[in-house]
């Protein structure tokens, strides 16, 4: 069943039968730890440029070592918890907002030549696995016994809900004209000699549109991050939580949008494939070359969603539901038939 | 539908909140997210300034009447001097009347650019309050030049100004006029047509005129609602009725037409400066001395009342003099003071997400309104 291009190859992995996984886990660590670090400088750096404000610019040179500066601080603080608490769900919704997301990340393939994982339903598998957190953020809001972090887990909640439906059909119509749930052959199946033509994108870009708005509601980052609105309700869901619960949130929410943003890469723009069609590097090299074109895409995905953070006000939760259910639902259905339209065109060529 | 009483919460806003620009306290009650009744807490900033005038010297009380609304102090300041000068019967000199309009109209401008960048805050953009903060720093820096100070002035005396503009600073003010209209339509770009933006607030805590007359509204919030009352053409003081300006209105009444008056005010006031430097540096020759010593102020006895018309409304002065140094009683009637009132009018049967919007709109300073 798992049919990595690595493992009948090494009898290493035959004679240890968890040191596979294991490898698999410490890579996967490595890249959630990685990637938040810097998406954690990025974030601030980013925003604040946008803004006409520097940003950390003290600590290390043009400030690099912030995101240290923050682990370290949120290490060392105390771990406070309002008393009337619902103690064991305040303790296990921050974990269960953090661990899907880390085991998602290994769906996602980094090149074609170690998959991680290999699985046929890789795809529905990440839509599941990405739905837990929601359930994390409630829990995380209610257990505080705090009305604003209620509001917050309330309005977060009904937003997440409406916005995997629209995500959902786009799924679906990729995995339509693609014609396989798992994400490596997706991504095969958008390789062509004419590179970045060949991407679904195009075809389908009403779409990438509309995957792109509900991972930005699933993330709740502006324009609907009413869950966290500052202003209203000074921090929505994670207002009581502190130390280490609240950077295992923290680092989940970014995480998250590092996972999504490279699985939106990954059906729309080619994952890792490089946009001139072949590669720059040699044969044995390969792999390296695209691992970088897929964290070159991930990185201007990411710097577009932390530009409309800075560029849009926030949607009323009302208006955001019914943007969803009145907008976004007939549009992807309209998608799924121009998915089921291209099937069509190209079985009959 | 019936409310039953097992369903309403009240929150209390509390008087430290990020976007109850100042120290409000708003006892809310909810149902769900529908607010069902507001009640607004003020006096958390009372400094006591009618009190205080009447224990000190008019020249002593100078300084504090800028800190009445401390966003606008060049209008208080001529709010007060403007009784002073009417019952001692002092007439100002024509350069200092155009100075004073010239500063006052600046300070219209940084003023609406504050409440631009903090209502864009409140609803969640935290992009334009800084590009709105730094065309607002320039116009601080220029009054700098002028008064020496970046917010509590103290330059108007009674008679006319401390001391003159000279013509540098004249063409500091002409060059920020002439680069602001191009920057600041960078900025409107981005909002005013924003779908995000319109959405979250047009058709948004209407204020129909019967309502804005009860409560005595006066101001932006009362042209957007159709009734042209603007005191610079209604009861012109200084020189205002030497000028060229229109007032802008508006009919609807709600969040997003109060937004796009302010912004339409903001280009008039640059007319108006404009103007103010043309006449000044046309009639740079003549020398501004203050003939009038600022310290020595003894009004007649009497009343007098005056009328500005300051970025939030109208900001009415009454000032009763007994003959003696210090003022018998001053009076300050000003224009958030009823704006906050409103909310109670204006809230219920909104969700709790449009309060900020609601709140935001009527450009609310807590310190003119608790004095």
């Amino acid at each position: 069943m798992i049919n990595s291009l690595i493992h009948p190859n090494n009898e290493l992995f035959s004679q240890f039968p968890l040191l596979y996984p294991l490898i698999c886990f410490i890579i996967t660590s490595a890249i959630v730890i990685f990637a938040v670090l810097v998406l954690v400088y990025v974030e601030r750096r980013a925003l604040a440029l946008f803004t006409l404000r520097y940003g950390p610019n003290r600590t290390g040179k043009e400030g690099i070592l912030q995101p240290v500066a923050d682990a370290i601080k949120l290490l060392i603080k105390g771990d406070l918890a309002p008393k009337e608490r619902r103690k064991f769900l305040f303790f296990a919704a921050p974990i269960m907002v953090f661990c899907p997301v880390l085991t998602a990340f290994c769906l996602v393939p980094f090149n074609n030549a170690f998959l991680q994982t290999d699985f046929n339903i890789s795809l529905v598998l990440f839509s599941a696995l990405v739905s837990i957190p929601v359930t994390g953020i409630f829990l995380a809001g209610f257990s505080s016994n705090n009305k604003y972090s209620l509001i917050g887990a309330v309005r977060s909640v009904a937003q997440a809900l409406s916005f995997e439906i629209p995500m959902g059909i786009c799924i679906l119509a990729v995995s339509f004209v693609s014609g396989s749930l798992n994400i490596n052959e997706i991504i095969q199946a958008q390789s062509s000699s004419f590179g970045l033509f060949g991407w679904y994108f195009l075809p389908l870009f009403i779409g990438t549109i509309i995957f792109f708005i509900s991972s930005l509601a699933l993330l709740n980052r502006t324009p609907f991050d009413l869950s966290e609105a500052e202003s209203e309700l000074i921090s929505g869901y994670n207002t009581e939580y502190s130390g280490m619960k609240f950077a295992l949130l923290f680092i989940a929410e970014y995480a998250l949008l590092f996972l999504v943003s490279m699985v939106f890469v990954s059906l729309f723009f080619g994952g890792y494939l490089s946009p001139f069609g072949a590669y720059v590097l040699p044969e044995n090299l390969q792999p390296i070359e695209q691992t970088f074109w897929l964290l070159v895409k991930t990185f201007i995905v990411i710097l577009f969603i932390i530009l409309i953070r800075a560029a849009l006000p926030r949607l009323r939760y009302d208006r955001l539901l019914e943007f969803s259910y009145k907008v976004l639902l007939p549009l992807s259905l309209i998608n799924l038939n121009a998915a089921i339209l291209i099937l069509y065109f190209k079985g009959s060529m | 539908m019936k409310t039953n009483s097992r369903n309403k919460m009240t929150l209390n806003i509390g008087p430290q909140h990020p976007s109850t620009h100042g120290v409000l306290r708003l006892l809310v009650e909810l149902e769900g997210e529908k607010i069902l009744k507001c009640t607004p807490h003020l006096g958390y900033l009372h400094r006591g300034l009618e009190k205080a005038a009447q224990n000190k010297l008019f020249g002593q009380y100078l300084p504090m009447v800028d800190r009445v609304d401390y966003l606008s102090g060049f209008f208080c300041s001529q709010a007060f001097l403007s009784t002073i000068e009417e019952l001692s019967e002092i007439e100002i000199p024509k350069k200092a009347q155009y100075i004073r309009v010239l500063t006052m109209e600046l300070n219209r401008i940084a003023s609406h650019l504050l409440w631009f960048g903090t209502f864009l805050m409140d609803i969640g953009a935290t992009g334009p309050i800084f590009y709105a903060f730094n065309l607002r720093n320039e116009i601080l820096n220029i009054f700098e030049k002028i008064t020496g100070a970046r917010m509590m002035y103290n330059y108007y005396v009674c008679g006319g100004v401390r001391r003159d503009i000279s013509n540098n600073i004249l063409k500091e003010i002409s060059d920020f006029t002439s680069h602001f209209n191009k920057k600041f339509k960078t900025l409107e770009n981005i909002v005013t047509k924003n779908p995000v933006f319109l959405d979250r607030t047009t058709g948004l805590g209407v204020l129909n005129t019967r309502d804005a007359f009860d409560y005595s509204i006066t101001g932006v919030n009362l042209r957007a609602s159709g009734y042209n009352l603007d005191f610079r053409k209604e009861k012109p003081y200084l020189v205002y009725n030497e000028l060229e300006f229109h007032t802008p209105v508006a009919f609807e009444g709600d969040c997003h037409s109060r937004y796009l008056l302010r912004v339409e005010e903001i280009k008039v006031s640059i007319n108006l400066v404009n103007q103010c430097i043309d006449w000044l540096l046309t009639h740079s020759q003549e020398n501004y001395s203050l003939n009038i010593n600022p310290l020595n102020i003894k009004p007649k006895t009497g009343t007098a009342v005056s009328y500005t018309e300051s970025p939030r409304g109208l900001i009415m002065c009454r000032l009763v003099t007994d003959g003696s140094e210090k003022p018998k009683r001053v009076k300050w009637r000003t224009p958030s003071f009823y704006a906050i009132q409103i909310l109670e009018k204006l809230l219920p049967e909104n969700t709790l997400a449009d309060l900020t919007t609601i709140y935001g709109s009527l450009d609310v300073a807590i310190s003119e309104a608790d004095r």
